[in-house]
């Protein structure tokens, strides 16, 4: 495990042997993963194959049965989720969704300011020009003012980073990013997330776009019937 | 029961073998809530008629060769069912009064009464008469001679009326120190003595009136006939049998026989000074008069709509909110008071929560009438709440709690803003629905809009001035709503979609 400069990482999210059931169905069969920081993983795999729950898991959105996730000094172990543990999981980790789920009622730059305000007790008007900032960044800074049903889907996915990004975690997860994507927008969102990684951020992402994952990522693993393989 | 009444009266005109037999019938109209000695279903077999008004309906149909048919028609609404043919006749206990003689063709008085005032045992020796009463409450029936007595004396004396759609609770409220006295018919009274205890019937006559059969002014020769027949039955003392069967024959009925035979003219309503009739105005003064009510009945209207359905979406928040998050236990509670909510009728909530718990609990009537409405309507305000709640995706939510957000936060800044955008156009509905319900509440002696219209409309025998101006205040008030709502919509709807 290491960079593209072949230094080594430190590791930055432990995954150690995690089972997950739904009902009867067995999703995670004894997953286990290490990642370093500044790292950009591609969890590859078929549908169902437990790469989605898997990210939702490190997210704290699912409960897992047996065995243990770490993120950086955050630790959680099966069972339930102590509420404590999740709230100190949630400095760590930012999560976009495949589909986005921004805020409907509110504006984009909203999105983006409402957690370091709410949550993280910043002044309004310091959050909301951090907000423009990275918006600037994105290159999205002239929808700032628009309602999600008015961005186009590059966009929208683009809002949702920027929002992942505001509270600054060192782990941003992202579910599919490429899947309401053109070829040139993918290219676009692959310099985007090397650009992210400069700056010691470490992502993990679950894609079944081979092309973009091996475009993308410093690393690719695969997921097969709730296991990383590879 | 009333409704089960109807349709037990229904299946006995339907089996008659008089109708098979293609008998002219004698419909005459009347409201069984009256009671005995008036009409009552009887105690031995629900679906027979008994009462006084019962058998005299018998005795004219009998002299008119015909079958009589009874036609279940509200007291209050006798007059108008009669005037637009439901029925010949509207027989039960209905008052002798001016705009009656004066819209509809009525028969001789066949019965002699008086107005009384009852009051508390405790208060027999200080409230003999209205001028006594000075800043109290004095319940009434709606739409009586008694009622336009107590509105007179309402400017005279200063006390307040107040009216109830039937002859029993105003005694009960009576007991119960709702009201200060209670001016109703003598025979009411007397029934009504027998069975509540702790008030005085003043001997002090108000005022006296007889009770008659009304007709529609088109039906003048068989009010004639009818007339023939009562005075017959005068003659021959079939009239005072029948009263003494029903224990109501007194010294006041030989003189007002007399009177009617000797064709003198017996004046409607004796002791009290009438003035003008409703019935006699034009239109225009009529609705002059009329207006001020109207208005204060309209502020009556709005102000307890508002305040129930302000506490019916804080109420239905709260219980949308605790079927989403709650624990297993409250979700089953809250679930099993919305369902015993929709699925008991808003009347009996409000009659369960003004007389079924004034043992306990005696709330005003104003109160009860805010509390029943909101505690209806908090039931439908959370179904709609609980499905907009339900309505936001649960990808945002997921979303919400990765940035951090607590639970409390993702309900107040995520899903409630979004789920209240969604619920705004079915919660604008519900108001101008509350609205319009809000005319149920006259059941609890509140006068609400409806209410007085329908005094007006009995005043002046007629629903189309009433009628119109009612639906034109509902309209003044429910039509702002309705834009209102469009409004905030339209704002809002680039925001939900």
């Amino acid at each position: 495990m290491s960079d593209a400069t072949g230094q080594p990482h430190d590791v930055i999210v432990t995954i150690r042997d995690v089972h997950l059931r739904r009902g009867p169905r067995a999703i995670l069969t004894g997953a286990s993963l290490t990642v370093g920081r500044g790292e950009i993983v591609a969890l590859m795999g078929a549908s169902g194959s437990g790469k989605t729950t898997l990210l939702r898991a490190i997210a704290g959105l699912e409960t897992f049965e047996e065995g243990a996730i770490a993120v950086d000094d955050v630790s959680l172990a099966g069972g339930p989720l102590a509420p404590q543990s999740i709230r100190a999981l949630r400095r760590k980790v930012g999560m976009v969704f495949q589909f986005h789920c921004l805020f409907e009622h509110m504006s984009a730059v909203q999105n983006i300011w409402l957690a370091p305000v709410h949550v993280h007790r910043m002044a309004q008007q310091e959050a909301e020009r951090r907000a423009l900032e990275l918006m600037k960044t994105l290159g999205v800074e002239h929808r700032a003012r628009a309602l999600p049903r008015e961005l186009s889907g590059g966009e929208a996915q683009r809002v949702a980073i920027a929002r992942a990004l505001a509270t600054d975690p060192p782990v941003l997860l992202m579910d599919e990013p490429t899947a309401s994507l053109d070829p040139a927008r993918r290219n676009e969102l692959s310099m985007l997330l090397k650009s992210l990684v400069s700056r010691q951020r470490t992502l993990l992402i679950a894609t079944h776009d081979e092309e973009f994952a091996h475009t993308a990522a410093t690393r690719v693993v695969h997921v097969t019937d709730g296991r990383v393989t590879s | 029961m009333r409704t089960a009444l109807a349709v037990g009266l229904l299946a006995l005109a339907m089996s008659s073998p008089a109708r098979a037999q293609s008998v002219p019938e004698f419909r005459w109209a009347g409201d069984p809530e009256g009671g005995a000695p008036y009409v009552e279903a009887s105690p031995t077999d629900p679906n027979t008629l008994v009462g006084f008004d019962v058998e005299i309906a018998d005795l004219i149909a009998k002299g008119l060769g015909r079958t009589p048919r009874f036609v279940l028609v509200s007291f209050y609404s006798i007059d108008q069912s009669v005037a637009r043919g439901d029925a010949d006749i509207g027989l039960s206990g209905i008052e002798d009064t001016v705009p009656r003689r004066t819209t509809m063709a009525v028969t001789v008085p066949y019965y002699a009464f008086r107005e009384v005032l009852s009051v508390r045992d405790g208060d027999a020796a200080r409230f003999r008469t209205l001028a006594d009463l000075a800043g109290k409450r004095v319940a009434t029936l709606a739409g009586t001679i008694a009622y336009d007595m107590l509105l007179r004396a309402e400017r005279e004396y200063g006390l307040t009326a107040v009216s109830y759609e039937d002859d029993v609770h105003p005694y009960s409220d009576l007991v119960l120190g709702r009201v200060d006295a209670v001016l109703l018919d003598n025979i009411l009274a007397d029934r009504r003595k027998r069975t509540i205890s702790g008030f005085t019937i003043q001997p002090t006559t108000i005022a006296s009136s007889h009770y008659v059969g009304v007709l529609s002014p088109s039906n003048a020769p068989l009010r004639d006939r009818a007339n023939d027949i009562l005075r017959q039955a005068m003659r021959d003392g079939t009239l005072e049998r029948i009263f003494r069967k029903w224990q109501v024959w007194n010294d006041e009925q030989p003189p007002l026989y007399q009177a009617v035979l000797a064709g003198e003219t017996i004046p409607a309503v004796t002791g009290v000074e009438t003035g003008e009739s409703a019935a006699t105005l034009s239109w225009w003064r009529a609705t002059i008069r009329y207006l001020p009510a109207l208005l204060r009945a309209s502020v009556v209207t709005i102000l307890l709509s508002c305040l129930s359905m302000v506490l019916a979406v804080a109420l239905g928040i709260a219980i949308a909110s605790g079927r989403v998050y709650g624990r297993r236990g409250l979700r089953m509670l809250l679930t099993g008071y919305v369902e015993l909510v929709r699925g008991t009728p808003v009347l009996l909530q409000l009659f369960v929560l003004y007389y079924g718990i004034a043992a306990a609990i005696k709330l005003p009537a104003f109160a009860a009438a805010f509390l029943g409405l909101a505690f209806n309507y908090a039931a439908y305000e959370s179904e709609i709440y609980r499905s907009a709640l339900e309505a936001v995706s649960v990808g945002q939510l997921e979303a919400a709690r990765t940035l951090g957000f607590t639970e409390r936060q993702v309900l107040t800044l995520i899903r409630g803003p979004q789920a209240f955008r969604l619920a705004l156009a079915p919660m604008m509905n519900d108001f101008i629905a509350l609205l319009k319900d809000s005319s149920l509440v006259s059941v609890l002696t509140v006068m609400e809009l409806t209410k007085q219209t329908q005094i007006f409309a009995t005043n002046l025998g007629s629903w189309v001035i009433p009628g119109t101006l009612c639906a034109a205040l509902y309209l003044a008030m429910s039509l702002p709503l309705s834009a209102v709502a469009r409004r905030l919509e339209e704002r809002w709807k680039a925001a939900t979609v």
